[in-house]
């Protein structure tokens, strides 16, 4: 199971419903790897990633009473912490980013083969390769920071578009424009680029 | 033998292939493998234990009971030693700021608790000159409570639940008021970065560089200084490289060129600290006063007013009128002033009825200098009384000769006010112009007071933001005599309507004297200092005036040593020496320094010169000058061996020209757009502080200065005398 959020809840067996009423002991037991995932990949320092999912969830237990439900609690905390990431980025000039961004011609050309061959299933040896993983990376990288944050939020935390829409603060439809864009630019630097002209 | 073809490149020419034989993934099948590969790209990250403990130590963490924001203000007072205690404090402090609801508190005490230290203790030390080490204040943190000691009073404060204990052994008494934080500026965190950004937040403009890295007990470390420009203080931290928090700090000095430590803090963080050191319990004797509900009672106090009457269209109230037993008079009260008009467009003098004489002293004005209320952010000054948005004033006036023992007597307050406070209209009372002068108008208060208070300090000066203790209260009215005594023109009030009297500089002296010998007594038992520069370009101003001018250098020079930031307090006496010197490398009798200059029309001009000639060099501007009394004496003496050198200290080189062609002056000007700063000026002799407009200079014809600042008929009998052939001119200083 790659999938956090919902999914993971899901996988740990708990029932209740997102939004419902919830304590901060369920809060941390449910969504803590989520949120620590969501932080570490936009804190390169492991240790102040750690220190802002904390901060994440004293702003999280100090708001609870306040928390109004027409979001699901997990889109909520990832809210928070991307504010608290954003404050911290404040806090530290810029950080060094987590993933390089210069993908050599090699790699797009075999990313590009990950994505755009069928042959069958792709194994999961082939997704799980370090190699792909790296330049996968590599490309999520080179996307401007609000797509990749985008595209991250629905593939890796599984938010749905409104839920997207709240974490980083824009309207719906900006949500989406900036997942197709993010798709867009993908394809295009991975199978595009080499794969696109080819019949 | 192993493959060097690795797996993944196996498995990429394997796709190679099948897309070679066409097999293109459906747009479903893309998706499904984007999905795939991103989400192995990103694996959910492992959570360390430690950070689960974190998070559910979160859900131990009680909340405490919301109050209402407060205003709070900046104050205008530079950093000092003090504040570089403050500072210390402030290395291992953590955020309690005003919380709007229970929430935010918790918020703020647990994201600090969880972005720094969860605990810390600290130890400050003073080390005195001998090299003695001599403990000075111990602060104790932990989960937003606060424990702090000043070794040297044995005061303790306790700050818990959004109240402060404080309590003085001397006195037996234990204040408690709500506040924000224990401190007036409250840092948001421990750690280096926390600091930074505290500092650039409350306007303290010091750098933060890190100068090295080194090792201590084992662990990677940071050499880091803070400083401010120019500044002859600064602080060395040793700062944990994983932690990014202070293991130790070294407060310095420069002294004689050298950096010598006068103070060292050492700090421990993160080790579980008894609960009970942060109880406020003390000695069951302590009276324990109310510190919110005191100032209440004074709020209201001074609300209802002794005294209340319309001057013109202002309305004058008396809110409070105090004696203290050395007959010093604190008054407070208010002039239909909004907190926003800082510039008292009023003044107030004070007699009694047994003829004493008084001096205003300064230092009674809460929050004059605060144009309106600011609030920065961790910052927790307390706020100064209004009445109906108009601010508090306080005046106090000290008895220049000694009321002991103090006998009850009737005063009489005179306000001389500007009748409507509006900014457009002249400010000062009984200023030099006539409208200025027509604009005051004046009213009269009588207050008998038959007992003097029991205490040096005012009873209401806790409440105040000048808290000044006994010492500061003696230092002040030493400094108010002094004031008396000197007379000294630029210091005194231009629209004064006190009698002028002759000064007595040897009695200011002493006044000053007295105050360097208690900065010294002080300075015996802390260990440090004294750093007082204000005194001794005070003594150095009166020695000026004195005609001891070897030892009013030696004041100005003192002045600087003294001086801790590059402000004005080391500025002034700068300008002072800097100033003396050009006036002092004139002096009658010796030859004039060869200096030259630049005129208006960019040609230059040197005394040499004008050797053979009697020069007479006049240094003016637009508003001070003597034109037509040069001008007779430039015609006079046209086509012989004599002429005229000016040189302008004026504000404006488009406006000069155009005076000096309107005014046809026939003479070369030096001018160098510099102003009152103006080099040429000092080259000749000018300083803004000590050579008043118009000034004259006479260098007979081998080149020796004759005299100086001579005018009117004086100069034209020493021009003549210079002119006729007579050796022996003018050889003495008078002014006209």
């Amino acid at each position: 199971m790659i999938s956090l959020g919902r999914t993971a809840i899901r996988g740990e067996g708990t029932e209740q419903q997102e939004g419902e009423g919830l304590d901060i002991a369920s809060l941390h037991d449910r969504y803590l790897q989520a949120v620590f995932t969501y932080v570490s990949c936009h804190v390169s320092d492991r240790s102040e990633a750690e220190d802002i999912t904390a901060e994440v969830f004293a702003a999280a237990l100090a708001a609870l009473p306040r928390f109004r439900g027409d979001s699901g609690h997990y889109a909520w905390l990832l809210g928070i912490a991307r504010r608290k990431i954003v404050d911290a980025a404040r806090r530290r000039r810029r950080r060094r980013e987590l993933l390089d961004t210069d993908l050599t011609g090699a790699e797009r050309e075999s990313l590009g083969l990950l994505l755009a061959t069928d042959i069958g299933e792709l194994p999961e040896e082939a997704v799980q390769h370090e190699e792909a993983r790296q330049e996968m990376r590599k490309l999520l990288a080179g996307l401007p920071e609000a797509q990749r944050e985008a595209l991250l939020l629905q593939v890796v935390h599984d938010l749905s578009i409104r839920e997207i829409a709240q974490v980083i603060g824009r309207s719906e439809a900006a949500a989406n424009s900036l997942l197709q864009r993010a798709r867009a630019a993908i394809y295009r630097h991975g199978r595009g680029y080499f794969l696109g002209d080819q019949p | 033998m192993s493959d060097p073809m690795s797996e993944h490149e196996r498995l990429i020419e394997r796709l190679e292939r099948a897309r070679r034989a066409g097999a293109v993934a459906s747009p479903e099948q893309q998706e499904e493998n984007l999905r795939r590969l991103i989400r192995a790209a990103v694996p959910p990250a492992e959570v360390p234990e430690s950070l689960r403990e974190r998070v559910r130590a979160l859900e131990a963490a009680p909340p405490t009971p919301a109050r209402p924001r407060a205003r709070r203000f900046l104050p205008g007072r530079p950093l000092g030693w003090t504040l570089a205690a403050a500072a210390v404090v402030a290395a291992i402090a953590a955020p309690v700021l005003q919380p709007r609801w229970v929430a935010a508190q918790a918020l703020r005490r647990m994201a600090a608790a969880v972005t720094d230290a969860r605990s810390a203790h600290q130890v400050f030390w003073r080390v005195s000159r001998d090299g003695r080490r001599v403990k000075f204040s111990e602060t104790w943190y932990q989960g937003g409570r606060w424990r702090f000691t000043d070794t040297e009073t044995g005061r303790v404060n306790v700050f818990a639940s959004g109240k402060l204990w404080s309590y003085d052994p001397k006195t037996q008494r234990i204040t408690v008021r709500r506040t924000s934080g224990p401190f007036g500026y409250n840092p948001s965190g421990f750690s280096l970065a926390a600091m930074a950004r505290d500092y650039a937040r409350w306007g303290w403009n010091s750098r933060i560089r890190v100068e090295g890295r080194t090792r201590v007990g084992g662990h990677p470390a940071l050499q880091v200084v803070i400083e401010r420009g120019g500044d002859s203080e600064r602080e060395l931290l040793l700062v944990d490289a994983e932690s990014d928090l202070p293991i130790s700090s070294q407060f310095q000095r420069e002294t004689g060129g050298r950096w010598v430590t006068e103070g060292i803090a050492e700090s421990r963080f993160n080790e579980p600290l008894p609960p009970a050191l942060f109880k406020p319990s003390f000695p069951a004797g302590a009276k324990r006063d109310n510190w919110d509900a005191l100032r209440e009672q004074w709020r209201r106090r001074l609300g209802a007013g002794i005294a209340r009457r319309r001057i013109a269209r202002r309305l004058i109230v008396l809110r409070d009128l105090w004696v203290n037993p050395k007959g010093d008079v604190f008054l407070l009260y208010t002039a239909s002033k909004t907190p926003g008009g800082v510039y008292g467009d009023w003044q107030v003098d004070l007699t009694d009825d047994r003829g004493v004489q008084y001096q205003e002293a300064r230092g009674l004005e809460p929050h004059d200098f605060v144009t309106r209320p600011v609030h920065v952010e961790g910052s927790n000054l307390w706020p100064g009384f209004s009445f109906g948005g108009e601010k508090l004033k306080g005046k106090w006036w000290v008895p220049v000769t000694r009321q002991w023992p103090w006998q009850p007597r009737r005063f009489t307050l005179t306000f001389h006010v500007v009748p409507i406070d509006h900014p457009k209209l002249p400010t000062s009372p009984g200023g030099k112009t006539p409208g200025e002068a027509a604009y005051t108008v004046s009213g009269t208060f009588s207050r008998r007071v038959d007992r003097a208070g029991s205490t040096l300090v005012p009873p209401f000066m806790p409440f105040m933001f000048s808290q000044m203790d006994d010492r500061q209260i003696r230092r002040e009215e030493a400094e108010a005599r002094a004031a008396y005594f000197r007379q000294d023109p630029a210091q005194m009030y231009p629209g004064s309507r006190r009698q002028r009297r002759p000064p007595d500089l040897a009695k200011a002296l002493a006044s000053y004297y007295e105050i360097a010998r208690m900065n010294e007594a002080q300075a015996r038992k802390s260990g440090t200092g004294p750093y007082d520069p204000g005194l001794w370009t005070s003594i150095g101003r009166v020695l000026y005036r004195m005609g001891r001018r070897e030892e009013a250098r030696a004041a100005f020079e003192r002045a600087i040593r003294e001086s801790t930031h590059n402000d004005w307090s080391r500025q002034e006496p700068q300008q002072l020496l800097k100033g003396m010197n050009s006036v002092l490398a004139w002096t009658v009798g010796r030859p004039a320094p060869l200096v030259s200059g630049i005129d208006l029309n960019g040609k230059s001009h040197s005394v040499a010169d004008y050797r053979g000639k009697v020069l007479l060099i006049s240094l003016w501007n637009r508003f001070s000058h003597e034109l037509p009394r040069i001008k007779a004496l430039n015609d006079r003496y046209a086509g012989r061996e004599f002429a005229v050198l000016g040189v302008c200290i004026d504000i404006n080189r488009a406006e000069l020209n155009q005076y000096v062609r309107a005014q046809n002056i026939p003479w070369p000007n030096l001018y160098d757009d510099k102003e009152y700063k103006s080099e040429v000026g000092a080259r000749f002799g000018y300083s803004w502080d000590w050579t008043p407009l118009p000034r004259t200079l006479l260098v007979d014809r081998e080149g020796i200065v004759r005299a100086i600042d001579l005018h009117g008929a004086a100069l034209e009998s020493a021009v003549a005398r210079l002119m006729g052939g007579g050796g022996s001119a003018a050889t003495s200083s008078a002014r006209r």
